[in-house]
């Protein structure tokens, strides 16, 4: 810092005369794309978390796809990649909470925080660029994992329309998970202790869901917890959207899944999106 | 808020109160401070500084009181106190993930402005603190002086009316201290008030125009540094001694050499008096002490510490038991 450049600083205020964008709905809208760039290039240079999250349905789609193939077929799905491929999606939309809520956690406990809250700018559109950037991120995931299926012999059997309508429901699944892990992060202390929440609520929901397995091939008890499994709709509906075999079931939640999947996505989304908002506005006030 | 009488003060808090739990924070803080002027905030840890300049800063919202910055009320007009304050923090608020040039363009769009003037904007911050070099590195590699520069620079992307610094040198080798002081030297010549909170003495007296001395969440002394050091007695001398059995002897010398009562630490081996001129009294204890047959292991003057500056204003020392509350 050479003294002489100093003295070009100029007065306080004189900057405020130049044109700047006032608080509003068009600031917060660019605020948000701004904290949205800020995400990706979060990802870009830090990729270990989302390259794990990916990771591991691809690697599991590959393993049951090539690997366990028509041996792990339950009866009833001749096909297994067909059946497969559904599922690993839904899945790979329900590891996402993880990332959400890690990044939720990791941003309120980082100092930079505090620069955000005392600026000018909408706080809430922290929370837009997020669920932003996490459904991008969610949209990539699941054009990857289709590219994988298509590679495995996985096909949409009924049409673009239908195909584009069962990426509608996993992306809406999507957004009630990134809502709700944004509730997660805004919860939980530290980035650290959110996967150790995440995972061990995770891995039940999509194994007691007709993700892998129909109902009756499980313990009487439990069946009707994977037929009421709010994924279990979700799979159900992305498998009828695809034109992909379903598991025979005359179970309520499966005859309406599409109904029950998108209703469930809906109404997560409408409760913890504003209880996320206001728990983030009520941090360290 | 009463009728101002006299131009609208930068900052006004008016019994501020912020409580953690049981933890009193804040307990009926009033401050004042002029535009244009250098305030400093001086306490220990856990004094409730930093809960200060949070709660002026809009980050915390007060339990009682009420404080406003040019008028505007930092709880019901928050945006608008946002709009015209700079805040930099004892750690480096910018992203970690980002470079130089990134932070400071990103931060320059959240304050409003158009991507081509945010650009401009970091292209003169990055330039005035020197970081043209490493702008396009990540700042989580930069040194700690290297961060508090970008740091600062962030602040100043608004061209703040009014700059909070909290601790803005705490952990930071001399040289950086120095560019610190400099950088906040040349903002105030250009108008800006500056806030700042520092536990150490030397940093009040050097940047601000007028300190208050912070006590659990409460001012106990307010003036100008030179009003603050006459109420503590101003600069020290002090003599160690070999062997404590000569403490009482040298303190009955130093007493009628310098015509003063000194006191006597013994734990320290210490005989301490006031200096209210440096050179003349070390000159004459030192005459005083030649040839005593004292064994003196030390002298010398200096200037008064935190702690005794908490002495002098509390008759206690200054809390160290409680310096891990968060402030």
């Amino acid at each position: 810092m050479s003294s002489a450049a100093h003295t070009t600083a100029p007065g306080p205020g004189t900057l405020r005369s130049r044109p700047r964008r006032a608080a509003g709905p068009r600031k917060t809208w660019s605020d948000t794309l701004v904290l949205t760039r800020r995400n990706l290039r979060h990802m870009a240079r830090d990729p270990f978390e989302p390259a794990i999250a990916l990771t591991m349905p691809v690697m599991m789609l590959l393993l049951f796809g090539f690997v366990f193939g028509e041996a792990m077929a339950p009866p009833g799905a001749e096909d297994y990649p067909a059946y497969l491929v559904p599922a690993m999606l839904a899945m790979v939309m329900v590891y996402g909470i993880a990332g959400t809520a890690a990044g939720i956690a990791r941003d309120t406990a980082r100092e930079v925080m505090g620069r955000f809250r005392s600026m000018p700018m909408a706080p809430v559109s922290l929370l837009g660029a997020r669920v932003l950037s996490d459904m991008l991120r969610g949209a990539v995931e699941v054009v990857l994992l289709l590219g994988v299926g298509l590679l495995l012999g996985w096909r949409a059997e009924d049409g673009a329309a239908s195909a584009a309508g069962a990426v509608g429901v996993l992306l809406l699944f999507r957004l009630a998970l990134v809502c709700l892990g944004a509730l997660l992060g805004l919860v939980m202390p530290t980035a650290d202790s959110v996967s150790m929440v995440v995972y061990p609520l995770a891995f039940p929901l999509t194994m007691l869901s007709t993700s892998f397995l129909p109902a009756q091939a499980m313990p009487a008890a439990l069946a009707p917890v994977a037929e009421w499994n709010p994924l279990s709709a979700v799979v159900t509906a992305t498998r009828e959207l695809f034109g992909n075999p379903s598991l025979p079931s005359d179970a309520w939640p499966a005859q309406h899944a599409l109904a029950l999947a998108l209703a469930v996505s809906t109404a997560v989304v409408l409760v913890a999106a504003p209880l996320a908002v206001r728990r983030f506005r009520s941090l360290d006030r | 808020m009463s009728e101002p009488i006299e131009p609208v003060a930068a900052i006004r808090a008016e019994g501020v109160g912020k409580s953690y739990g049981a933890t009193r924070a804040l307990d009926g803080l009033d401050l004042t401070v002029r535009a244009g002027t250098v305030y400093g905030l001086l306490g220990p840890n856990g004094a409730g500084k930093t809960t200060a300049v949070r709660v002026l800063a809009t980050l915390l919202r007060p339990d009682s009181g009420r404080a406003a910055v040019h008028g505007h009320d930092v709880v019901a007009q928050a945006d608008r106190v946002r709009a015209r304050i700079g805040l930099t923090g004892q750690y480096a608020a910018v992203d970690e993930l980002l470079t130089a040039r990134e932070n400071l363009v990103m931060f320059a769009r959240l304050y409003g402005y158009p991507d081509r003037v945010a650009r401009e904007r970091a292209e003169e911050l990055l330039a005035r603190f020197d970081l043209v070099g490493a702008a396009d590195r990540r700042a989580d590699g930069y040194s700690g002086g290297m961060r508090r520069r970008l740091d600062l620079a962030v602040s100043l992307l608004q061209d703040p009316d009014v700059l909070f610094l909290d601790e803005p040198t705490t952990g930071l080798d001399p040289r950086s201290r120095l560019q610190v002081w400099e950088s906040v030297r040349v903002l105030v010549r250009a108008g800006t008030t500056v806030l700042l909170t520092t536990q150490y003495l030397e940093e009040a007296d050097r940047l601000a125009d007028r300190v208050a001395v912070i006590d659990r969440g409460r001012v106990i002394a307010e003036g100008t540094p030179n009003d603050l050091r006459s109420r503590v007695g101003g600069d020290r001398l002090d003599v160690v001694v070999r062997d404590p059995a000569d403490l009482d002897a040298v303190a009955d010398l130093l007493g009628r050499a310098l015509g003063v009562r000194p006191t006597i630490d013994a734990a320290e081996q210490r005989v301490s008096a006031p200096a209210a001129d440096r050179m003349d009294t070390l000159t004459r204890a030192v005459r005083a002490l030649d040839g005593s047959g004292a064994r003196v292991a030390d002298v010398g003057v200096r200037r008064p510490s935190l702690d005794e500056v908490f002495l002098a204003l509390t008759g206690s020392a200054a809390p160290a038991d409680t310096a891990e509350v968060a402030a």
